[in-house]
C-alpha cells in the first residue's frame, strides 16, 4: 500500500507525532484534519471542502455543503420558534463514572439547534467531563428525554444493569433514544461517518424526537429508541 | 471473639518476633508498652471508624444539608426525593463497599505478608487481583455471549454475581498457588516479588487474548473496570458481596494462632503441634476469597492489600495476629473510605480512586525499601 496523501484527525500527542513523521519519512505526505476541534455540527461538516481540495472535486463539494447547511438552518429556523424546549441529559456512564458533555461540544449545540434544552449547561469548555451518579440523578433527575445513552439497550436492561437510575424521569417515560441503528456488531457506527457529513439528518431526527408535533411523518435515519421490553 | 483487652497482658508473651526484621518489630513493640495502651488504640481506630463512615455519607459532589443526611439514615424519608435517592441508592452502597474492600484487602494483604514472610506480599503485586480479574472476565464474555448483553460484572441478576465472585476467587487462589509453589524453590524475597509480578503480567495477557475476541463496548468496559472503583456496585451487587465479605472476615480472625506462629517460623508451628497442610490451605482459601469478592465487582484496587498491614502495625505497636486482624479491618475500611472521598472531591471531575490510594500507599513501600537497604547495607 502506497497512499498518495496521509489524512489524519488524531489528538495531537507524542505517541502519534512519532508515528506521523515515520510516515512522513517514507515520502507520503501528511496532512490535519482536526475536525473534532470544531464546536458546532455544521463547522465538522465543512471540511469535506478541505478534503475536495486534494480531489479536485471543490465545486461539488461547496455545492453539497451549501444545500446540507440550507436543511440544517431550515429546520433550525422551525425549532427556534417552539414555545417549550424539553430538558435533555445527553452521555452515559460506567460503573458510576459519567461521560457528560459541556455546553459548548457540537452535540449539544445539535440538541440546541433541535429545540431542547441541556440540563448541564453551565457546564462550560469542549471535552467531555467525568461526574459521578450523584451529581447526575441531581441534575437531571427531571429531564425530560435522554439522548446517546447506554446503546443498543432497552429499558428493562439498563435499571437492572444499574437500579439507581430509577429515579431518572426520561426512563420512567421511556424516552430514551440512541444513535445505533446503523451500529455494525463488530465494526462500527454509520452515524460516526455519515453522521459526521450530514448534520442535516441527524438534525431532523433529534428535532423529531424532541418536537415530534414539527413532523408526524419522519422516517428516523440514525436515531431509535430504547425498547420498553 | 477473644480480642479483648484482657488478653493486653499476654500479649507480652505472645510471638512478637517478624522473623527476618525481629529488631525492629522488638523495637516497635517495646514502644507499644510505653505509648497508650491498646485498648485505647483500639478506641481511637473505632472512632476514626465511625467518623469516616459518616463522611462518606455526608460529603459527595452533591451538596445535602447534614440534617437531611441524618434524617435519612436513622430511617426517615421526610426529605427531598432527589436526596433521598443520593444517600440511599449512591452513597450508602458506596460507603459500604469500599469499608468491605478496604477490610479485605487488609486482611488478605497481612494474611498474606506472614504467609510469604514478605513485607512487600499483597495481592495487588504477586497477581492475585490479576488472577480474579482472569476469571471476571471468563465469567463475563461467556454470559454476555449467551445473554447478548454487554455488560461488565454488573446488573445480571444474583445467580451470575455469585458466579463472577466464585470465578474471581478461583481466578485469585490459582495465582496464589503458582506462587506459593514457586516459593518453595525461591527462597529470595526479592525474586518471589518479580515473579508474582511477571506472572500477574502472564495473567493479564490472557485477559487480553481473550478480549481481542469481544465487541467494542466489552473492551471499553472492561479498560474502564481495571480503572477500579466503589461506585459501580448496587445494593443488588452488595447482596452478594456483603454475607461472602462479612463471613470470610469473621471467619479469618480464627487464623490468628496460627498466623502467629507461622511468624516464628515453620519449625517452631509444627512444634505447635499445628498441621501446616490444613493451616496453608486456610490461609490461601481465606486471602483467595476476600481478594477476589473485593476485585469482582471493584476492580484491581491498589496499595490498601500492602499498607494497611504496616499502617496498622504501626498504630498498635504489635506484631500479634489477635490483634492484628480486627486492626486491619478497622484501619483498611477506614482508609479505603477516606480515600474515595478524597478521590472525588476536586470539583467536578472525579479521579480514579488507585491514584490516591497510590498517593498513600507508595511512600508506605518507599520505606520498607528503604529499610531492606539499610539492612543489606549493614550485614
Amino acid at each position: 500500500m502506497r497512499p498518495d496523501l496521509f489524512i489524519f484527525n488524531l489528538v495531537s500527542g507524542s505517541d502519534n507525532t512519532s508515528k506521523i513523521d515515520k510516515i512522513k519519512e517514507m515520502g507520503i505526505p501528511v496532512v490535519a484534519e482536526p475536525n473534532f476541534l470544531e464546536s458546532t455540527p455544521l463547522g465538522r461538516a465543512e471540511w469535506i471542502k478541505y478534503d475536495s481540495l486534494f480531489v479536485n472535486a471543490e465545486k461539488t463539494a461547496n455545492q453539497k455543503y451549501d444545500e446540507i447547511a440550507e436543511k440544517y438552518h431550515a429546520t433550525a429556523k422551525r425549532t427556534a420558534k417552539v414555545k417549550t424546549r424539553p430538558t435533555v441529559l445527553h452521555g452515559s456512564q460506567y460503573k458510576g463514572v459519567w461521560y457528560i458533555k459541556p455546553n459548548e461540544n457540537y452535540a449539544i449545540q445539535f440538541l440546541r439547534d433541535a429545540g431542547g434544552e441541556y440540563v448541564f449547561k453551565d457546564l462550560h469548555g469542549v471535552a467531555s467531563r467525568k461526574l459521578d451518579t450523584e451529581a447526575v440523578i441531581k441534575q437531571a433527575h427531571d429531564a425530560d428525554f435522554w439522548i446517546d445513552g447506554p446503546e443498543k439497550s432497552s429499558i428493562p436492561q439498563i435499571l437492572k444493569a444499574d437500579p439507581r437510575l430509577k429515579s431518572l424521569k426520561a426512563l420512567d417515560n421511556g424516552n430514551m433514544w440512541d444513535a445505533t441503528p446503523r451500529a455494525d456488531p463488530k465494526h462500527g457506527n454509520d452515524y460516526w461517518q455519515t453522521g459526521v457529513v450530514r448534520p442535516d439528518l441527524v438534525l431532523a431526527d433529534l428535532t423529531a424526537i424532541l418536537h415530534p408535533e414539527l413532523d408526524r411523518d419522519h422516517q428516523f435515519h440514525f436515531y431509535r429508541k430504547a425498547t420498553a421490553k | 471473639m477473644r480480642h479483648s483487652h484482657q488478653e493486653t497482658s499476654q500479649s507480652r508473651e505472645a510471638p512478637g518476633q517478624d522473623v527476618r526484621d525481629h529488631r525492629d518489630v522488638r523495637s516497635r513493640q517495646t514502644q507499644g508498652r510505653r505509648g497508650l495502651p491498646l485498648p485505647v488504640r483500639f478506641t481511637i481506630l473505632a472512632a476514626i471508624f465511625v467518623a469516616v463512615t459518616l463522611a462518606g455519607l455526608a460529603l459527595g459532589s452533591v451538596n445535602i444539608p447534614l440534617g437531611d443526611v441524618m434524617t435519612v439514615i436513622t430511617g426517615g424519608t421526610n426529605v427531598d426525593p432527589v436526596s433521598l435517592t443520593i444517600i440511599h441508592d449512591v452513597r450508602e452502597p458506596r460507603t459500604i463497599t469500599a469499608l468491605l474492600v478496604g477490610a479485605a484487602l487488609g486482611m488478605s494483604g497481612l494474611e498474606m505478608q506472614t504467609l510469604f514472610r514478605n513485607p512487600l506480599a499483597d495481592p495487588y503485586v504477586l497477581g492475585i487481583s490479576s488472577g480474579a480479574s482472569l476469571g471476571v472476565a471468563l465469567v463475563v464474555l461467556s454470559t454476555s455471549a449467551s445473554a447478548g448483553a454487554a455488560t461488565f460484572a454488573s446488573g445480571l441478576g444474583i445467580g451470575p454475581d455469585l458466579l463472577i465472585m466464585v470465578a474471581a476467587a478461583l481466578g485469585a487462589a490459582v495465582v496464589l498457588l503458582i506462587v506459593m509453589l514457586a516459593g518453595r524453590f525461591i527462597h529470595s524475597s526479592t525474586i518471589l516479588l518479580l515473579l508474582g509480578v511477571m506472572i500477574g503480567y502472564f495473567v493479564s495477557s490472557g485477559v487480553t487474548v481473550l478480549l481481542s475476541r469481544a465487541s467494542p463496548e466489552l473492551i471499553a468496559q472492561y479498560t474502564r473496570w481495571q480503572f477500579g472503583s466503589y461506585h459501580g456496585v448496587t445494593w443488588q451487587n452488595l447482596r452478594v458481596m456483603v454475607p461472602i465479605i462479612v463471613a470470610m472476615i469473621l471467619a479469618s480472625l480464627l487464623l490468628a494462632k496460627p498466623l502467629n506462629a507461622l511468624l516464628l517460623g515453620e519449625r517452631y508451628a509444627q512444634t505447635m503441634g499445628m498441621n501446616l497442610k490444613v493451616m496453608r490451605t486456610l490461609l490461601v482459601a481465606s486471602t483467595a476469597i476476600l481478594a477476589g469478592a473485593a476485585t469482582a465487582f471493584c476492580g484491581p484496587i491498589g496499595f490498601l492489600g500492602i499498607a494497611i498491614p504496616h499502617l496498622t502495625r504501626g498504630v498498635l505497636g504489635t506484631a500479634d495476629h489477635r490483634h492484628l486482624l480486627p486492626g486491619c479491618i478497622l484501619t483498611g475500611s477506614s482508609l479505603a473510605l477516606m480515600a474515595d472521598i478524597l478521590a472525588q472531591l476536586p470539583g467536578d471531575d472525579v479521579l480514579p480512586v488507585n491514584a490516591v490510594n497510590a498517593v498513600f500507599g507508595a511512600p508506605v513501600v518507599m520505606v520498607i525499601l528503604i529499610r531492606w537497604y539499610r539492612e543489606a547495607e549493614a550485614t
